[in-house]
């Protein structure tokens, strides 16, 4: 029997569906695995502060690992592409589960998740006809010449969108909704641009992410944890260097930059959730939640919305989605930027 | 309705943001890559590459502020909104 599928459409259906079944089947084990270990957190926006298992983020891995095997068995090879997301996606995963474990400093998990980027570096290196990075290519300019300077920042490449996606991580369904747009923006990008190997990582991606999906809506059955907000965030980084959507992906990922980049500025370091002594949100009951209006409360996306009023938790998490709608827009108009170059 | 009452400004900001740093790009390929010093030689290089790199980090460094003077004003001007409407 012939496995090897050339149809593009075929062969994507075929990857995203297997991710997201095996994401979405596995997810019940995962929760009952997480809480026979203990592996439970509090769900503190809500009264009474329900436990709630931990370490979905695993049923996310597992939906990548059975997409990408899918794909190189009806590929009948080993693409190194996929590989080298797969990997990094593994390795900012296992960053996730040692931080969870071992509760690692803010700075030192920020620096492990550099790690992460070395599938790439160790891809280009034993095969650069496949492996093709630096050069990120600009709307109406084309290809910049960076050079030294991209490889100085490729490692933060990986690092900043784990990182990004791990903070906005807060509230229930937060992370996969805009992980979602961002991914669709890259798969749409992907597709405009003819970046099929991309296209593949994306719906690999998205197809674990939807599989998550329904168990971590509001009210939450699960949380990613850190496993799977740094392993979700990884991939992104990793889809956007290898497919040379790097411009795109910062677009796709504004939401998360935005919600990392008030914290960095208004706490001035990196510092463990657990090192800040205020919150920037504080819950009203009856599940309301309103900004810390106190000075020294940190400034994330979540604070800046509810600047304007206290809110439901579900109507939060409609904002995100608002959010990241827009930043989908916007890096769609990005990507036709590029193409009119 | 009310959720995009919420979001609107802060959308504003994401566009300003995007659309600052495609700018910003795009001085930095067409303007910065091209200015280079009348020095020859190795050291003419790096002189070159240190002035353009410094060049791009002021104009980076710009960019982050004006982001976050933005955001702080937006985010006064919210918390006024709010102590002054009905809830």
């Amino acid at each position: 029997m012939d496995l090897v599928l050339d149809n593009l459409m075929l062969k994507g259906l075929l990857v995203f569906s297997t991710s997201f079944l095996s994401s979405f089947l596995v997810m019940p084990k995962v929760m009952e695995f997480s809480r026979k270990r203990g592996f439970v957190g509090r769900d503190v926006h809500k009264d009474g502060q329900p436990r709630v298992p931990e370490m979905g983020g695993l049923g996310i891995l597992f939906g990548v690992l059975v997409g990408s095997l899918v794909y190189c068995l009806v590929s009948l090879k080993v693409d190194v592409r996929l590989l080298v997301f797969t990997s990094c996606t593994l390795i900012a995963g296992a960053i996730g589960a040692w931080d969870y474990l071992k509760t690692l400093r803010g700075v030192v998990k920020t620096l492990s998740t550099i790690v992460a980027c070395a599938p790439i570096i160790i891809g280009w290196l034993l095969s650069p006809s496949e492996v093709v990075i630096g050069r990120p290519e600009l709307p109406f300019v084309g290809r910049l010449r960076l050079t030294i300077v991209y490889w100085a920042l490729l490692p933060f490449a990986i690092a900043v969108p784990a990182n990004a996606v791990n903070m906005i991580d807060t509230f229930n369904g937060v992370m996969p909704i805009t992980s979602t747009f961002s991914v669709l923006a890259l798969l749409a990008s992907s597709i405009i641009l003819g970046r099929w190997e991309a296209t593949f990582m994306c719906l690999l991606l998205l197809g674990a992410l939807l599989g998550f999906l329904p168990y971590n809506l509001y009210p939450s059955r699960v949380f990613a944890s850190d496993v799977g907000s740094l392993a979700v965030g990884a991939g992104i980084g990793a889809i956007a260097v290898l497919g040379g959507l790097e411009v795109v992906g910062i677009v796709a990922l504004m939401p998360q930059i935005m919600n990392a980049f008030y914290i960095l500025a208004s706490v001035k370091g990196l510092l463990e959730r657990r090192q800040i002594a205020e919150r920037p949100t504080v819950v009203l009951g009856g599940n309301v939640i309103a900004a810390n209006k106190s000075e020294g409360a940190p400034m994330t996306l979540a604070n800046l919305i509810l600047s304007r009023g206290p809110l439901r938790e579900p109507d939060i998490v409609k904002a995100y989605a608002v959010l990241s709608f827009f930043s989908f827009v916007l890096a769609l108009a990005t990507t036709c930027f590029m193409v009119m170059k | 309705m009310k959720v995009l009452k919420y979001t609107m400004d802060i959308v504003g900001i994401m566009v300003l943001v995007w659309g600052l740093m495609l700018l910003l790009l795009m001085v930095v390929e067409v303007v910065v890559v091209n200015l280079k010093l009348p020095i020859e030689g190795t050291v003419g290089s790096l002189v070159n590459n240190a002035l353009q790199l410094a060049i791009s980090g002021a104009l980076f460094l710009a960019w982050l502020l004006v982001w976050y003077k933005v955001t702080v004003y937006c985010r006064k001007r919210r918390l006024k909104l709010w102590s002054r409407g009905p809830q």
